[in-house]
């Protein structure tokens, strides 16, 4: 049996706080961040709906005016990066140690070269100035060496590099491995998903705009954040105390083989993905104790997962509590996965169940749901499982476990 | 599972390979007759948005299959790992072009689907109807890197019975003009490994995990000046070429060293029949 690989450290940016405790206290009150935000086109502010990432702390030992400066994408992967590692006590305790990163990422090169174009450069028609991948610069900036990944599965990017993290630590291949993922809001990428008609256009009520499951859905809201996580061994774990967040118990990835954008009406792949992650962590449908849904506020989307939960919890279906944290914090696109990981984390650390809000009228066809609408509960949590879904046809879950 | 080593390193066998290369001015035909997988029925307009560097990944995995009689059927729970590089440059210049004069309305809306790094292995997954994960790798530079390394430790992530490793980009990158055509002629490569878990046969890819690679980042770099890789990036290009000597009956063996201090190898067996026996 291999070894248990646990989360020993992590560090966010979200649209609900840049801490753990702070992701919580919002989860868990309900709190949405979503609001009116603007994208700048041109030179006009378009106004829009979003999830904003505030502030991004300056990690430590970084000068604030150089971090100011660098494109937001890398301040976001740089700050939840660092965050992890000082979390997990090995900022400055990492010389020994070979630190694999694997960074969840959709638009890595389409972010650097909007960013660039809308500072006035052109950098997309410069390819010797496109010198150094995102995971490259993090590795660099912490002064840490091992191997590294860029990996992208589009909203599901933030599971698979975790996945892939857990399978270097077991292989031996690092010693710890950073993993999570990061993202920007883009006008560009608004633009497609919003030409896509895949977006809220409930600007007169944004706070109520990211609904999912609720029968007046009409799009979800995008927003942006990061969250990286440091895994380990469980045997490293214990050997210098440090704290355990959670187990990576299991993981699960499959192909609609359908279409590149709309979801399969098949649920069997997307099921699929969900008993494999259960069977890795050999863990049975009943005994998850939450589940994080995709569900991003879309009505092929969410009616797609629910038959798909279906399938797998079966019986169990509506005694398995289930809810969506974008209704809270937006989709957080290529970070999603990593985000709503950090929200498992605090169901299981709380013993609590983050709620769906606006989940007024639930949609007949998801109603089959263990739904938690408006309000957090206390619920006896020790495993959860969560699923990410992306373009391309990518079905992915993640299953996590309290550590004894 | 094994901890790799220098004496045991990661390994997969290889079972087929196939290799494509297109210039820019080919692509116009080549989006109006989608490459036919058996039991697969695509639209006549599927490739019509897709990114140059899917395109030419899926002929060199039609390519593969003929070669090594593959039924592409047999592997619907197999993975697609694909590690292309700057997917969607060309495209980019026209969208960020479009949205300069238009705003958000003036975006396309494949522009996401079929121009980031999951764009490949997602186009690839439905054109041969395969249901294991289908992932992107890389995307930048060293995407080859990443892609290799992937491909050898994702094997018992999701139970994977084999895994279509593709590796593509353009040679050389093209330096587009203000309409997303390059400037110069550019050949876009694409090499296709089927690889299964273990090391049957003279056919493999391996990784061999080295040191730790500390004396990389020893001085710790500014955040406005990085220290860049002095290593030569390894092109798709020489791993076409290994593939193509060993499809002429010469025995080869491309290696190079990653970045983080590792090193992966791929041994081509010369016949193709020693290749077959494998699978």
């Amino acid at each position: 049996m291999p070894e248990q690989v646990w989360i020993t450290g992590l560090g966010l940016a979200t649209p609900l706080g840049d801490t753990l405790d702070a992701l919580a206290e919002n989860l868990l009150a309900g709190r949405s961040a979503t609001r009116q935000v603007f994208d700048r086109q041109g030179d006009r502010l378009v106004p829009c709906v979003g999830a904003a990432v505030e502030r991004i702390n300056v990690p430590q030992g970084f000068e604030p005016a150089a971090f100011a400066a660098l494109p937001r994408l890398r301040q976001m992967a740089l700050a939840c990066a660092a965050g992890a590692l000082a979390d997990a006590g090995l900022l400055d305790d990492s010389d020994d140690l070979r630190v694999g990163i694997v960074l969840g990422q959709g638009g890595e090169w389409y972010r650097t070269w909007q960013e660039d174009a809308a500072g006035g450069g052109d950098q997309i028609r410069h390819p010797q100035r496109d010198r150094q991948s995102l995971v490259s610069f993090v590795q660099q900036q912490l002064g840490v060496s091992g191997a590294i990944a860029s990996v992208g599965a589009a909203c599901a990017s933030g599971n698979y590099a975790i996945a892939l993290a857990r399978q270097w630590v077991r292989h031996g291949l690092v010693d710890v491995c950073l993993a999570g993922s990061a993202e920007i809001a883009c006008p560009i990428t608004r633009g497609n998903f919003q030409n896509l008609r895949a977006l809220s256009r409930r600007m007169d009520d944004p706070e109520r705009a990211s609904r999912p499951f609720d029968r007046d859905r009409d799009g979800f809201v995008m927003g942006e954040g990061g969250a990286v996580f440091l895994l380990e061994s469980a045997s490293s774990a214990r050997r210098r105390s440090a704290r355990a967040y959670a187990e990576v118990a299991g993981f699960g990835a499959t192909s609609d083989a359908s279409h590149m954008v709309i979801p399969s009406e098949n649920p069997a792949p997307a099921a699929d993905a969900m008993r494999g992650a259960l069977a890795d962590a050999q863990i049975d449908p009943e005994n998850i104790g939450y589940v994080n849904a995709h569900a991003t506020s879309t009505t092929v989307g969410d009616r797609a997962e629910a038959r798909a939960l279906r399938l797998v919890f079966g019986p169990h279906t509506a005694t398995t509590p289930v809810s969506s944290t974008k209704s809270m914090t937006g989709h957080l696109v290529s970070a999603a996965a990593a985000v709503e990981a950090a929200a498992c984390i605090v169901a299981i650390q709380q013993q609590a169940l983050p709620p769906t809000i606006n989940l007024d009228q639930p949609d007949p066809d998801c109603g089959e749901l263990c739904h938690v609408p408006h309000q957090a509960r206390a619920a006896r949590v020790e495993t959860t499982l969560s699923n990410s879904f992306g373009f391309g046809g990518s079905n992915t879950s993640l299953v996590l476990r309290k550590v004894a | 599972m094994s901890t790799p080593s220098p004496d045991s390193p990661l390994e997969a066998a290889i079972v087929a390979v196939g290799t494509a290369a297109f210039a820019q001015g080919e692509f116009v035909a080549l989006r109006k007759t989608p490459p036919a997988f058996p039991g697969v029925e695509l639209a006549g307009h599927f490739l019509k948005h897709a990114d140059e560097q899917t395109i030419v990944a899926l002929e060199a995995v039609r390519r593969a299959a003929e070669r090594f009689e593959l039924d592409t059927r047999d592997h619907e729970r197999w993975a697609i790992v694909a590690a292309p590089k700057f997917v969607g440059r060309l495209a980019g210049v026209q969208i960020l072009e479009r949205f300069a004069k238009s705003g958000g309305s003036g975006v396309p809306p494949h522009a996401v689907a079929q121009n980031s790094l999951h764009s490949v292995s997602g186009a690839v997954s439905i054109a041969l109807g395969i249901h294991g994960p289908n992932v992107g790798l890389g995307g930048g530079p060293w995407a080859m890197a990443d892609g290799l390394t992937a491909a050898l430790t994702l094997f018992d992530t999701a139970r994977i019975p084999g895994i279509w490793l593709l590796l593509t980009q353009f040679d050389p990158e093209p330096t587009p003009d203000e309409q997303g055509r390059p400037l110069a002629g550019t050949t876009c490569h694409a090499v296709a490994l089927a690889l299964m878990p273990g090391a049957a046969g003279n056919s493999r890819l391996s990784l061999y995990p080295g040191s730790a690679g500390r004396e990389l980042s020893r001085d710790k770099p500014t955040l406005d000046k990085p220290t860049l890789d002095k290593r030569p990036e390894p092109s798709v290009a020489e791993v076409a070429a290994c593939v193509e000597s060993a499809e002429r009956g010469l025995a080869t063996r491309w290696s190079c060293w990653l970045p983080w201090g590792g090193r992966i190898e791929l041994r081509l067996a010369a016949a193709e029949q020693t290749l077959r026996r494998a699978a």
